[in-house]
C-alpha cells in the first residue's frame, strides 16, 4: 500500500496508482506510535482521532467549560506537554528544550534521564500521554515492566526502577550509548 | 451474483431515510451553536423499537447498518467466502435480521450495535446453507441495502487491504468497525460545513485536526489569507472545527451503545483492535 511515486497526483495532492484507485501508505503517528493507513498529504490518525475523543470527555466530566476541556485532549498529545521530573530522575531536553525521546511505541514512550543522585544518564519509559490514567493501559504497563526486569542478557538493558508518577508507573532502565538495531538494520542492510 | 436484487437496492438504498421520520421518531436531531445537527438514530432507541416491533423501526435499522456493513462484508470474505457469496451472506443476513427474533436476545442494559452484529452474523453464518441462501433470494424483499457500486467498492477495498495473519477475524473487523465510524464522523462533519456554506472553510482547516500526521500543513498566516479573516480567527475557526468533530465522533459511539457509560469503553476497545492492525485497513 506503498504510494505510487509514479502515479498521477489529483488537485487534493492525492495520488492515485494507473487504474485511478487512490494509493494508501502506511504511516507512523508520532504522537501515539500508532501505525496507520494515510491518503496523500493529509493524515489523521485514527486512535488520536478517538483518544481525542476520550481525553476530551474524561476532561469534561471534570471541567465545566466543555471547550477549553476538549481542547486539552487534543494537547494532550504535544510532546512536549510531558512532566520533567520523576522522583530522583529528570528528563533531558535538547537545545529547544524539549525532551530527547530515544523511541516511542503504541504504549510508551522512551526519554533519555538523568539521575539526579548517582549523576548519570538513564533510559526512563513512561506510559504514553494517550493513556494517562487509563486502567488497563496501566496493568499492562506494569507487566511489561516486570517481564522486562526479568530478563538478564548482556544485550539487554537491565530494568533496576520501577516508579510512579501521579496514578501511573515509569521504569528506568541503563541507558545504552549507540543506535537503534532499527537504525543499524538500515544502515547495513544490502543493497 | 443475485443481480435482480441489487437492481432494485439501487432504488431503494434511501427510502428508508424518508420513511422513517415520518412512521416513527427514532432519531435524536440536535441544534447546537446555531448549527442544524443531521439526524441520526441510535442503536438502542431501534433495540427497542425492534424488540417492541414497532412500526419503522427496520428503516431505522437500515440506516445504521448501512453505515457499518462494510466489516461485516469484510469478515465474511475473511471467512473463505467469494465475493459472490459474501455479498450474499451480507445481504442475506440483513434480511435475516429483519425478520428473525435476534433482537429479543439483547440484553438492554449491555448491548452494543457492534457486538450485537457480529454475534448475529456468526450465528447467521453458522446456519446457513446455500438452499437457505437460494430461498431467501427469491423471496419478498422489503429492504435492501446495497447496490452495485457499494459492492464493487467494497471488493475494491477489500482487495488492496493487506491479509493481517496475526490478528483474529473478530479484531479486524473491530478495527474496520472504528474505521467506518470515524469516516462517518468526518462525513457528517463535512456536511455541516457544506450546509452552512463553508465548505470552503472546512477544506482549509481539516488538516489542523491532526496536525502532527498532515505532511503539508499551512501556516496560520496562509489560512488567514485564504479565508480572509485574521491569524486569531483562524485559531478560533480551529479550535471550533476539533470541538464539532469531537462531539461528532463520540455522538456516533454513543449511537452504537445501549449506555452512555459504555462509551468510554467502547472507545478504548477500538483504539486497541486500531493500534493491533497497524495500519493495514484502509480509512
Amino acid at each position: 500500500m506503498k504510494t505510487d511515486p509514479g502515479g498521477a497526483a489529483n488537485e487534493s495532492g492525492n495520488v492515485k496508482n494507473p487504474t485511478g484507485v487512490l494509493e494508501h501508505e502506511i504511516r507512523t503517528c508520532p504522537a501515539c506510535g500508532t501505525k496507520f493507513s494515510a491518503t496523500g498529504a493529509a493524515g489523521l490518525c485514527p486512535v488520536c482521532m478517538l483518544r481525542g475523543v476520550a481525553a476530551g470527555a474524561s476532561a469534561s466530566s471534570k471541567a465545566p467549560d466543555t471547550a477549553s476541556a476538549l481542547e486539552r485532549g487534543f494537547e494532550q498529545r504535544d510532546p512536549i506537554s510531558v512532566s520533567r521530573r520523576f522522583e530522583n530522575y529528570e528528563l533531558m531536553v535538547d537545545e529547544r528544550g524539549t525532551p530527547i525521546q530515544l523511541g516511542r511505541g503504541a504504549m510508551g514512550i522512551t526519554y533519555k534521564a538523568f539521575d539526579v543522585d548517582l549523576r548519570c544518564p538513564v533510559t526512563l519509559k513512561v506510559i504514553n500521554e494517550r493513556y494517562v490514567g487509563e486502567e488497563s493501559a496501566r496493568r499492562r504497563f506494569l507487566r511489561e515492566a516486570r517481564s522486562a526486569a526479568s530478563l538478564h542478557h548482556t544485550n539487554v538493558a537491565s530494568v533496576f526502577h520501577l516508579g510512579r508518577s501521579g496514578p501511573d508507573y515509569f521504569y528506568v532502565m541503563e541507558f545504552v550509548e549507540g543506535e537503534t538495531l532499527g537504525k543499524l538494520d538500515q544502515t547495513f542492510r544490502p543493497a | 451474483m443475485s443481480s435482480r436484487i441489487f437492481k432494485r437496492s439501487a432504488r431503494a438504498f434511501r427510502a428508508p431515510r424518508i420513511a422513517s421520520q415520518r412512521i416513527v421518531n427514532l432519531d435524536q436531531s440536535s441544534r447546537e451553536g446555531g448549527v442544524d445537527r443531521f439526524r441520526t438514530t441510535r442503536w438502542d432507541i431501534v433495540l427497542l423499537s425492534a424488540q417492541s416491533q414497532a412500526v419503522g423501526y427496520k428503516e431505522a435499522l437500515a440506516e445504521l447498518y448501512n453505515l457499518y456493513w462494510y466489516p461485516l462484508y469484510a469478515f465474511v470474505r475473511r471467512r473463505g467466502h467469494s465475493p459472490e457469496d459474501a455479498q450474499d451472506l451480507t445481504q442475506g443476513f440483513f434480511l435475516d435480521l429483519l425478520e428473525h427474533k435476534a433482537f429479543t436476545r439483547v440484553d438492554q442494559q449491555n448491548g452494543k450495535f457492534r457486538s450485537f452484529l457480529l454475534a448475529s452474523l456468526r450465528h447467521y453464518l453458522a446456519n446457513e446453507t446455500r438452499s437457505a441462501l437460494s430461498l431467501k433470494r427469491g423471496a419478498h424483499i422489503e429492504f435492501v441495502y446495497l447496490d452495485m457500486q457499494n459492492i464493487q467498492n467494497a471488493e475494491n477495498r477489500y482487495g488492496r487491504e493487506e491479509p493481517i495473519e496475526a490478528l483474529t477475524p473478530e479484531k479486524i473487523f473491530d478495527a474496520r468497525w472504528a474505521m467506518a465510524l470515524l469516516g462517518e464522523a468526518r462525513k457528517r462533519l463535512s456536511l455541516e460545513y457544506s450546509a452552512e456554506g463553508r465548505a470552503a472553510t472546512f477544506e482549509a482547516l481539516i488538516d489542523f485536526l491532526d496536525p502532527l500526521n498532515s505532511k503539508k500543513l499551512p501556516s496560520y498566516d496562509q489560512v488567514a489569507d485564504q479565508l480572509n479573516v485574521s491569524v486569531a480567527a483562524v485559531k478560533t475557526l480551529i479550535h471550533r472545527l476539533r470541538k464539532q468533530y469531537t462531539e461528532l465522533v463520540r455522538e456516533e459511539i454513543s449511537r452504537t451503545v445501549s449506555n452512555a457509560s459504555d462509551v468510554d469503553a467502547e472507545t478504548h476497545e477500538l483504539c486497541e483492535a486500531l493500534i493491533a492492525a497497524e495500519g493495514r485497513i484502509l480509512p
